[in-house]
């Protein structure tokens, strides 16, 4: 509170004189942290599809071009209303400035909303570099390479980095489960590496974590389809269910854009 | 007469089909703004404020726009995105087209306006969009949202969202 207090001041103070303008010393992290805290919540106040959004950002930037989240922030209504080429502009400045804390970030937004696998893998090899064995959006990197090699039709990769998701995740802790997407992408991925043992055992583990997943009964029915076994129907009736019911990914941006394979009604309907 | 000038209106909306508008704006493919009888006034909602994503996968939305264009016979060029931004009014009905074009790094870029053509005429087929949505307190409320083909080559190879 106090140190809001004394940023509050010394902004009001800013227009009174130009050598007070000069006080601000934009290397230091702690004036960063402060201003990106003020004029975050001046922000948030307005939500990012209100006019405002863009001109506080553009305030904090006038004062301290140097602070990548307020070009990352900056972005956000354009990356969800499809302008990619303002967003990613934004992106890439935010990364030139702190690539250590957005370069994986743009990984992701490369991997989930433009589906620009070879930039993703790109960002995840700089990143993982930067920041080894972290997560981004609630998932490895190694996650985002397996999709991103998996929309490539790079299978063999593609398995390799679901695989290498799970060591991580396991390795954080043996009492941790494992995310359900990661064993529905592996069951995926084997599925059509025509493995059907291993992605039989990966999808049904997938729905001991969760079993109202429709895209894990929908690949397990098809899987049983491709097999002969009769459970198939049962599985394409669990994946419409569940999908009526409202059941989904549960990934935090499948609202704005579809996951790879993530399925639709008309798909379980097909079969 | 009045056969007369409906013929008139029939024929130059067929000519304007698909003609880019270049506003400050930005570039549109239509500048009408159409709202039904019924909806709700125009404020600006976008379609993940309403969980109106479009109801079908982009797997199959891929496969089916594919097919559309290998129907026009044309041999297509260039990478990167054409994306396509929208209101859809309570009805369903789609105006005020904005199109935005880039090469695979987000560069502004500008594919060869047939095939842009033959994009947009396949965004008019998409019409199972959620209709009659309702936001707290309004009913029938219209949205903004947008189609995005990422194309390799001069193939679409993915729709988003």
């Amino acid at each position: 509170m106090g140190k809001l207090l004394i940023l509050f001041l010394s902004i009001l103070l800013i227009p009174t004189s130009s050598r007070s303008q000069q006080k601000i010393d934009c290397s230091s992290k702690f004036a960063q942290d402060s201003l990106l805290e003020v004029y975050s919540a001046k922000a948030w106040k307005f939500g990012y599809n209100h006019p405002d959004w863009e001109a506080n950002w553009d305030s904090l930037i006038s004062i301290c071009p140097n602070i990548a989240d307020a070009y990352q922030e900056k972005a956000i209504p354009y990356l969800k209303s499809g302008d990619y080429a303002k967003a990613f502009e934004l992106e890439d400045k935010a990364v030139e400035l702190d690539p250590k804390r957005w370069i994986a970030y743009r990984g992701f937004l490369h991997c989930i909303f433009t589906k620009n696998c070879e930039k993703a893998l790109t960002d995840f090899q700089l990143a993982e570099q930067l920041v080894p064995n972290a997560s981004v959006m609630d998932h490895t990197y190694s996650f985002f390479c397996g999709l991103a090699y998996l929309e490539t039709g790079a299978l063999e990769e593609a398995e390799k980095m679901f695989l290498k998701d799970i060591e991580q995740q396991k390795s954080r802790g043996k009492d941790n489960d494992i995310h359900f997407n990661s064993l529905l992408y592996l069951g995926i991925v084997q599925f059509e590496k025509r493995d059907y043992i291993e992605a039989e055992r990966n999808l049904k583990e997938c729905l001991i974590y969760y079993s109202q997943l429709p895209e894990a009964n929908y690949f397990l029915g098809q899987l049983f389809k491709a097999i002969g076994n009769p459970d198939s129907d049962l599985h394409f009736k669990f994946a419409k269910q569940y999908f009526n019911q409202g059941y989904s990914m549960n990934e935090d941006n499948e609202v704005y854009v579809n996951y790879l394979r993530q399925i639709s009604l008309v798909e379980i309907e097909r079969q | 007469m009045k056969v007369v000038f409906r013929l008139y209106l029939l024929l130059s909306s067929i000519s304007l089909f698909g003609q880019n508008y270049i506003t400050p704006k930005g570039e549109f493919m239509d500048t009408t703004r159409v709202y039904s009888p019924g909806c709700a006034p125009p404020y600006q909602i976008f379609y993940y404020q309403v969980k109106a994503k479009y109801p079908v996968s982009s797997a199959l939305l891929l496969a089916e726009s594919r097919n559309f264009i290998k129907s026009k016979e044309r041999i297509n060029s260039g990478s990167g995105y054409v994306t396509f931004r929208f209101i859809i009014d309570c009805e369903g009905i789609m105006s005020r087209v904005l199109v935005q074009q880039t090469d695979e790094n987000y560069k502004p870029f500008h594919f060869e306006k047939e095939f842009v053509n033959d994009l947009y005429s396949y965004l008019k087929t998409m019409r199972l969009w959620k209709t009659h949505l309702r936001v707290e307190n309004l009913n029938n409320i219209n949205y903004v949202a947008f189609v995005s083909f990422k194309i390799k080559n001069g193939e679409i190879i993915n729709i988003i969202p």
